[in-house]
């Protein structure tokens, strides 16, 4: 014969298998999702990914914040920078944005010496990765970085790499949410539904 | 001019003159405000077409942000409403951000089937200026967003 306290622990097991499911689903569905990003990189093409997820997910309604460190500090300047190398970068291929149809299609093949020496040609690269983008419609740089403000993503710096790299806060937009350390950034990151290192 | 489309009880402010042989109109799409400028052939286009035409401002949300404007002959009745409203006579603007399963930039003919994007709040994703033209017998158009630099 069962105990009362036995007979009670199974009540209560098979209460909780009955209304926990529906419960967490109400949790669940009831839930901002959120997305942390951590952006290093200050690159023309590494500058897309971060603005690129972050207003698609503000779009959606999640909460958003990009911790900006190292090189990505670089997007939050008020004039960017943003410069594409195709030197020692394989991957990239070299295209060019006019022309005909074919023309467009051909992979240049650029040797290194040639990217190295030649002056100005990361000035060629970026002009031409530029237009490319704009030929397609695709929104700048800037527009994402408008598109993220407007949508509340939370911007933070790195403070440590803005002391390290000598910048001062001054050369950055005003809407940088705080300058804080990765001991600040890191439960954000923790709590987050979606979390992503570019 | 002639108007074919139902505006309702709206009226239009005038066309304002701007630069380079351009005029301008503001207006407002989910409570944002919109910068319309139209060039000289697009309003003669405009007075010499029978039906309205509707330029859709499209943002296309992929693995990159694609902006596209789309321009539609539109027949019957168009009811404005925070979605689409109108310029000038036989011209609405419309915004209309979309997503895809499948990635694809280009404008291919078999382009993957468009989903409407579940913007949360979309009036902060309306874009900023939209400019018109007309030229070598095609509609064309432009637009995008502030930036602070």
């Amino acid at each position: 014969m069962a105990t009362p306290n036995k007979d009670m622990d199974q009540w209560l097991s098979n209460k909780l298998d009955e209304l926990l499911p529906a419960k967490l689903e109400a949790i669940k569905e009831s839930k901002t999702p959120s997305m942390a990003i951590i952006a290093t990189k200050g690159t023309l093409d590494w500058a897309y990914p971060p603005f690129i997820l972050a207003s698609t997910s503000a779009a959606l309604g999640w909460d958003t914040s990009i911790f900006f460190t190292f090189y990505g500090l670089l997007l939050l300047k008020k004039e960017l920078p943003c410069e594409v190398s195709p030197l020692g970068n394989p991957a990239m291929p070299m295209k060019m944005p006019f022309g005909p149809q074919w023309f467009q299609d051909f992979d240049w093949p650029m040797p290194n010496v040639l990217m190295a020496n030649v002056p100005g040609f990361e000035k060629v690269a970026t002009g031409l990765m530029k237009k490319t983008f704009k030929s397609k419609g695709v929104a700048t740089i800037e527009e994402l970085r408008s598109l993220c403000l407007e949508a509340d993503v939370k911007m933070v710096a790195c403070q440590m790499t803005v002391d390290v790299f000598g910048f001062n806060q001054d050369e950055f937009i005003p809407e940088v949410t705080d300058y804080v350390g990765a001991t600040s950034f890191l439960p954000v990151a923790k709590d987050s539904d979606v979390c992503l290192f570019i | 001019m002639k108007f074919i489309g139902n505006m309702g009880e709206m009226s239009l402010l005038p066309l304002r003159s701007g630069r380079k042989n351009k005029v301008t109109q503001q207006l407002a799409l989910y409570g944002k405000e919109l910068r319309v400028s139209l060039s000289r052939t697009a309003l003669q286009q405009l007075q010499q077409s029978e039906m309205p035409v509707e330029a859709e401002m499209e943002l296309y949300f992929s693995c990159l942000i694609r902006k596209r404007v789309l321009f539609h002959q539109r027949t019957g009745v168009i009811t404005p409403d925070q979605h689409i409203q109108p310029v000038t006579d036989g011209l609405f603007v419309s915004f209309n951000p979309v997503t895809t399963a499948a990635c694809t930039i280009a404008e291919y003919p078999d382009e993957p089937l468009k989903a409407p994007m579940p913007i949360k709040d979309p009036g902060r994703f309306v874009p900023d200026w939209l400019s018109l033209d007309y030229r070598k017998g095609k509609w064309a158009g432009e637009y995008g967003f502030k930036t602070n630099t």
